[in-house]
């Protein structure tokens, strides 16, 4: 999708019509929007998010008062709509939303062709084909609530990351892919009429029945935990901005941050046995009988059969010189020539003398691992126990603020506790019942696997059913073969997604830090140098933020979709941005501006006179196509107020007047 | 290394890895996979969505078309 045309009439505080182009000028396709605060900023980004979605963005006051007030005033009758024009795959598309009521809207949907308008029926089902519901906020951004952006890999998080680079489709194909083995299964054995056929794929049909309905479940415990958590964060957050439980809350963020580590490193340590006994275990079972086989070799090696006493190649060499390494002559075809050349069937060889060492080898590192399993497993057992001790500790400060909290004399705070306390309780309820949850899910995608191949082996012994057992084939080698590519390709761009990070990080950021991202949960870590989880929402954690978006941005988008080769195509659209660096430390700022221009296909930018400096002026204005100014118009009398003004080129504009026909935001292009 | 840099070598990697290391086989593989993908994309497009039973006849017709 590319935004060419924006049309507001009526929307909001613009009264009247209103047109803002985004064609590229000379290739250049970003597009600045300067505006004071109240000018209109968040006005036009939710214009363009309404009209392609019906939704507002979270921070929009008052979202049910939508007609311009003044319009309303002269005419009761006036229309109030945001039409955009857009282009997607080559074809050209107006978008119109129109106000119907103080709840409703209608959307039209037309495509052009020259003058031609055609309308296009289920026009919101058609425009979410282009930008899924949901993804709609990766693109159109209200910046300022940059830090609400969770990087902590939650499965929605997953979920939407993975929609925006068009991997959920192929998921979806794989399942499906699944269903269509199932049916062609259930086929043969009713073709063939075995029982133990029918028997495995009843059990099959019966899991796959119920797995739908458990991961449904578990994206909807997974969003309750969300909201749960988010709502203590409210709370911590209430809880610092009063005097008293300040000093007490910050303490207890920074022990359940350590703590939050101490855990996942116990789940660390706690793999890492699990794995070193599987390795170990085989070596420590084998010690016993390594040994008497070793020296069982060592046994057959004297009887001849084994390295020495002699090997082929001296046999070879008394034949080829004819001659007994005792100085006889052997002529070719003599008794005694027959009687060396025999040596061969016992003679040793080079190759079988490296296998005899390998065996040798082998039995040295089973010893060793034997020998040294007692030791490594009471170092981790060690590490585990230290770990868990800290964990304690932890928790018994974390109790002692509590007690604290509990004893400051203060309706509120302990208002906010109770609440606090209730909402963990909740929080804990529900991760414990997705923990069980996610096991079921494993256990019986296990059996799933197990009953396949059960049904393989006993569909292999059977004599018949041919035709059928080539189609099942067929489609376990596309399902194995998608899921290989899949999980290529994921890899890939996750690769892709954390160089680029880094390579954004190490460029702009003064201090040395590193991001992370987790390929299982897409958590995105920051680390510093000794590899210690740095706040995301540190001013560096808001760069790390921005980068994020725009890398996602960017690798959905075409100009570097075919790095990925993707199977499925990802979602491309424009990147909005209102009010992008509020958020940012002013030494960070024309650093994320150079790369959100750099980066993304179509950049709107919505920005304040304040935020731009020179610094971001200079890294944004090769890349301008059009500039427009949100001027804010007052009705009533100047009097003391101040006139606020910004430079641009060196021109001054006045970015608000007074003794106006009306309030009003008037757009200019500059 | 900028990252058009790195996207060239990923590119060109990858160009390199399709046209040495893919077998006849697999460019079968992954032509049949995108037009499955195709399929699958019409099928739960919002607006034209079809059941389950559906699509799953649809994919095996389709994919008993198909010589792999």
């Amino acid at each position: 999708m590319f935004l060419r045309r924006l049309r507001v009439n009526n929307f909001r505080g613009f009264y009247g019509e209103h047109v803002i182009e985004f064609d590229p000028v000379d290739g250049k396709s970003v597009t600045v929007i300067h505006g004071e605060n109240g000018a209109g900023k968040t006005n036009l980004l939710n214009a363009i998010f309404w009209c392609l979605t019906g939704a507002f963005t979270p921070r929009l006051s008052n979202p049910e008062l939508l007609i311009n007030k003044a319009a309303h005033d002269e005419d009761r009758e006036s229309e109030c709509f945001v039409e955009l024009i857009f282009t997607h795959e080559s074809h050209e598309y107006v978008a119109r939303r129109t106000v119907v009521s103080r709840i409703e809207s209608r959307f039209d949907l037309h495509t052009l062709d020259g003058e031609t308008r055609k309308p296009i029926q289920k026009a919101q089902l058609f425009v979410e084909r282009i930008i899924p519901k949901g993804l709609a906020r990766w693109f159109f951004f209200d910046a300022e609530a940059i830090g609400e952006l969770e990087l902590s890999g939650s499965e929605q998080f997953r979920r939407e990351l993975r929609r925006v680079l068009g991997f959920e489709l192929v998921d979806a194909l794989i399942e499906d892919l699944e269903k269509c083995l199932s049916k062609k299964q259930r086929g043969l054995a009713t073709a063939v009429n075995s029982k133990e056929l029918n028997e495995i794929q009843t059990k099959i049909e019966n899991i796959e029945f119920i797995l739908p309905s458990q991961r449904e479940k578990e994206e909807d415990l997974d969003s309750e935990l969300k909201q749960a958590d988010a709502e203590v964060i409210k709370i911590e957050n209430a809880l610092r901005e009063l005097p008293q439980s300040k000093p007490l809350q910050e303490q207890r963020s920074r022990l359940e941050a350590r703590r939050k580590s101490r855990v996942a490193t116990r789940k660390e340590l706690q793999d890492q046995i699990a794995r070193f006994i599987g390795e170990a275990a085989p070596a420590v079972l084998l010690a016993p009988l390594a040994i008497p086989f070793e020296n069982q070799l060592y046994v057959k090696e004297n009887t001849g059969r084994l390295p020495a006493p002699y090997s082929q190649q001296l046999v070879e060499d008394i034949l080829r010189e004819s001659m007994c390494i005792c100085g006889r002559p052997v002529p070719d075809g003599s008794i005694e020539a027959d009687k060396i050349q025999s040596l061969l069937r016992t003679a040793s060889t080079t190759s079988f003398n490296a296998r005899v060492r390998n065996i040798q080898y082998l039995l040295k590192d089973i010893q060793n691992i034997s020998d040294d399993y007692d030791n490594s497993l009471s170092t981790f057992i060690k590490k585990l126990e230290e770990n868990d001790t800290e964990i304690a500790e932890i928790d018994d400060e974390l109790k002692a603020i509590k007690q604290k909290l509990a004893e400051i004399d203060e309706d509120s705070i302990r208002e906010l506790e109770v609440k606090r306390t209730n909402l963990r309780a909740k929080a804990r309820d529900i991760h414990s019942g997705l923990s069980i949850l996610q096991n079921n899910i494993t256990n019986n995608e296990a059996q799933v696997k197990d009953l396949r191949l059960r049904y393989d082996n006993a569909s292999k012994r059977l004599g018949h059913g041919d035709a059928i057992k080539k189609e099942i084939n067929k489609i376990k080698h596309l399902i194995e073969y998608i899921t290989q590519t899949l999980h290529e390709q994921e890899t890939r761009a996750l690769v892709l997604l954390q160089v680029e990070l880094n390579r954004i990080l190490s460029r702009y950021l003064t201090k040395h830090f590193r991001a992370k991202i987790n390929p299982k949960t897409y958590e995105v870590d920051l680390l510093d140098t000794q590899g210690r989880q740095v706040g995301r929402s540190t001013g560096e954690g808001q760069v790390l933020k921005f980068a994020f978006i725009t890398t996602v941005v960017a690798l959905a988008g075409k100009k570097t979709q075919e790095k990925i080769n993707f199977l499925a195509d990802p979602t491309v659209a424009p990147l909005v941005l209102d009010a992008p660096f509020s958020a940012l430390d002013p030494e960070y700022q024309s650093s994320v501006a150079e790369n959100l221009a750099a980066q993304s296909t179509q950049l709107i930018l919505l920005l304040s006179s304040a935020a731009w400096g020179d610094a971001v002026a200079n890294a944004l204005s090769s890349r301008i196509g059009h500039r427009y100014v949100l001027i804010s118009r007052q009705s009533g009398k100047r009097e003391n107020k101040p006139v606020k003004t910004m430079k641009i080129d060196g021109k001054k504009i006045n970015l608000n007047e007074y003794d106006c026909e009306r309030d009003e935001s008037v757009i200019q292009e500059l | 290394m900028s990252i058009e840099d790195l996207f060239n070598e990923v590119a060109a990697e990858i160009k390199a890895e399709q046209q040495q290391s893919m077998t006849d086989e697999d460019r079968k593989l992954h032509e049949v996979a995108q037009k499955l993908l195709m399929l699958e994309r019409d099928m739960r497009a919002p607006g034209s969505a079809r059941s389950m039973d559906d699509r799953v006849d649809r994919l095996i017709e389709a994919i008993a078309k198909e010589k792999i």
